[in-house]
């Protein structure tokens, strides 16, 4: 596949993405299931954007590594700051 | 017209088939040092929404998620847009590039009249930066992501002038690359951001 279909995929892959998330966020039946669905979403599209848009996709899997490690750092961080408190009080 | 402009368009695209980073190596140390200061907003946000759970759920109901949204939407496309150009630059087409970038810019424009409006709206509203905990984080953090947006804008519309200036092509484009991936961090950051900010909670 060229990289100018790659970049359109990534870009309405995106575009679904977000609507999704919007979806989720708006309309989960738990906080575990908001929480675990949004950022999953956050966290696929942060990789349609780092091999896709920036392609490190072509590169040396430590630089891979490090741009994962931030959307998934983050997501993990952010799900165990609301997750925690929610399953002690349950 | 330059030389390089000559070239078959077959032979330059061919992006990054050596597994070397686009761009150059001081941008992306640079992109490191932003997405560790973004972890310190995220962080001081994500904790004090777990200690105050109920103000940030208050707090987060004043913001309209479809906004969100359609912000998500401009600032996804734009870097698309940006992307396309890094094509059309390698293909030596960079005139095309110039104009690819500044539709990026058109569509980035979406996400700060969008942006500028919330800001208005609350502002007026009274929740403003020492309303409580979650405005003021909410002011920081979106605030601090906003001043990169402009400095990103002021990239790109430094690239759109050069690549307008044929100042870029197939061999002469690791300007092109760094500016274009720093537009990408700032999607990156704020793909994380929109979610805690509008949605989560």
């Amino acid at each position: 596949m060229s990289n100018t279909k790659v970049l359109i995929f990534c870009w309405l892959a995106l575009v679904f993405a977000t609507a999704a998330t919007v979806y989720f966020g708006a309309n989960a039946m738990t906080l575990g299931s908001q929480v675990g669905a949004v950022l999953t979403v956050a966290v696929i599209k942060s990789g349609l954007i780092i091999d896709g848009f920036m392609e490190l996709r072509h590169t040396q899997t430590r630089w891979r590594v490090i741009m994962y490690g931030w959307p998934l750092a983050m997501s993990l961080i952010i799900a165990a700051t609301l997750l925690i408190p929610y399953f002690m009080a349950s | 017209m330059s030389t390089s402009s000559k070239q078959p368009e077959a032979a330059v695209l061919q992006p990054a088939a050596s597994h070397a980073l686009p761009g150059d190596l001081a941008m992306w140390i640079f992109i490191l040092a932003e997405l560790a200061a973004f972890t310190l907003f995220i962080i001081a946000f994500s904790v004090t929404q777990m200690l105050y759970p109920e103000m940030f759920q208050a707090g987060r109901a004043q913001l309209d998620p479809s906004t969100g949204f359609a912000m998500t939407v401009g600032l996804l496309s734009s870097g698309f847009l940006a992307a396309l150009a890094v094509e059309r630059v390698r293909a030596n087409r960079p005139r095309q590039a110039s104009l690819l970038i500044v539709a990026a810019i058109a569509s980035a424009m979406v996400y700060v009249v969008l942006k500028l409006s919330e800001y208005t709206h609350l502002a007026n509203a009274g929740f403003d930066l020492e309303y409580n905990m979650f405005f003021t984080l909410y002011w920081l953090l979106t605030l601090f992501h906003f001043l990169h947006v402009w400095l990103g804008l002021l990239v790109l519309a430094f690239l759109a002038w050069r690549c307008f200036k044929r100042g870029y092509d197939a061999e002469n484009r690791s300007g092109m690359e760094s500016g274009v991936m720093y537009w990408h961090m700032i999607d990156l950051a704020w793909v994380i951001i929109f979610p805690l900010v509008y949605l989560l909670g």
